[in-house]
């Protein structure tokens, strides 16, 4: 598994930033960033010479986006990541994924992309609308479980998602719980990143240029039929969920809780056309049961 | 359906060819779909179809469908 970056709060974070620092914040958070934490936003792009530390407040793109820019210099800068929302797990993920033109994305793996901190900040995640956290709170079971009935995973990051997955069964995507879900979503990305996704993000990843949805909410909205579909076809799953003690009707309550139905409406009217090139995605191939033609038929009939 | 008929089922849903394009002589050679992450999809369509979880070495030395059907008559499961 991939290990986690140095975990601060925004107390300790101070003491970690060396200067020169560059600060880059996105435009939910900038003013609060400023105001809060007496840090002032540049806007994101070229680093100025010399820049020893960057801390980016955002979501996963413009973390990703830092990543990026900043350890792909001749000489690396630190990063400091500060999550505004739980999910993409961008903070302690050795993946960047960066949009190229007409939907196209690059995805590249390095555990050189881990940050060097992340900063857990709960007041402006826990502050974020209500689709959004509910569709964060989807992307940390889908790494989650993707990851535990993963054919690249072995016993040990099982073990680990078998215990991240009790761990989130009784959170709600509420801002009172921003801490665990902020926490729990770094371990989720963290471990997936030992294994690998699966339909929930192949899906995403091919569905997320045409429909113009979020990736997080593409992947919530799925996440119920593909565990549907895990249980009854991922031949480990039921020895995994008897050797940890998972109750997949238990599991399937909160992921539907976690379902925006307009979102869902949307995917499946898509999907038919796109069923192809989701069966072909990359992240589809490494799912933990056998992603079939038939199986666009599940989506169709499936009502969470 | 026959365990051939499974297996040439799975085969074609996993590099995405046709009845008339399968056969034991098929390699990896001939075909863009048969790749390293092909190769994960049949380790798990192998378990799902047949119960036999293949092993990382046996996935790598897999190269034409006629490999594929020899490794599971050595395992004990007959196709034809």
């Amino acid at each position: 598994m991939t290990p986690l970056p140095e975990r601060l709060d925004v107390a300790s974070m101070h003491s970690a930033l060396v200067a020169p620092v560059v600060t880059w914040a996105s435009a939910a958070v900038a003013s609060a960033v400023e105001a809060e934490l007496e840090l002032k936003p540049m806007h994101p792009g070229p680093l100025p010479a010399g820049t020893h530390t960057l801390v980016v407040f955002g979501g996963g793109t413009l973390i990703d986006r830092a990543k990026a820019i900043a350890k792909r210099r001749a000489e690396p800068v630190r990063v400091v990541a500060v999550p505004t929302l739980w999910g993409a797990g961008a903070e302690a993920s050795p993946v960047i994924v960066l949009s190229g033109g007409e939907g196209v994305k690059e995805i590249v793996v390095d555990d050189a992309f881990v940050p060097d901190a992340r900063v857990v900040w709960p007041g402006p995640p826990g502050g974020a609308p209500e689709r959004l956290r509910r569709a964060g709170a989807g992307d940390v079971w889908a790494h989650t479980l993707e990851a535990l009935i993963s054919p690249l995973a072995d016993a040990s990051l099982r073990e680990g998602a078998a215990e991240l997955v009790h761990a989130l069964l009784p959170l709600t995507p509420d801002g009172e719980y921003a801490v665990p879900w902020l926490d729990l979503s770094a371990r989720a990305c963290a471990l997936q990143a030992g294994a690998s996704v699966g339909l929930a993000h192949g899906i995403a990843h091919q569905l997320e240029g045409p429909l113009d949805i979020g990736h997080a909410r593409l992947v919530a909205a799925t996440l119920p039929t593909v565990f549907a579909l895990a249980v009854t076809e991922a031949p480990r799953w039921p020895e995994v969920a008897a050797a940890h003690g998972l109750d997949s009707e238990q599991i399937s309550a909160r992921l539907v809780s976690l379902v925006d139905f307009e979102d869902l409406a949307a995917i499946r009217a898509a999907l038919p056309a796109y069923w192809r090139s989701i069966l072909r995605d990359p992240m589809t191939r490494t799912n933990g049961f056998l992603v079939r033609g038939a199986h666009l038929d599940v989506f169709a009939r499936t009502a969470p | 359906m026959t365990a051939r008929e499974k297996l040439d089922d799975l085969l074609m849903e996993i590099f995405l060819v046709n009845k008339s394009e399968l056969s034991k002589e098929l390699r990896r050679d001939d075909l863009d779909t048969w790749d390293s992450l092909s190769t994960i999809s049949l380790a798990v369509g192998l378990e799902e179809v047949f119960g036999y979880h293949m092993t990382p070495k046996e996935a790598m030395g897999l190269d034409s469908v006629r490999d594929i059907v020899w490794l599971l008559r050595a395992r004990g499961i007959e196709l034809e």
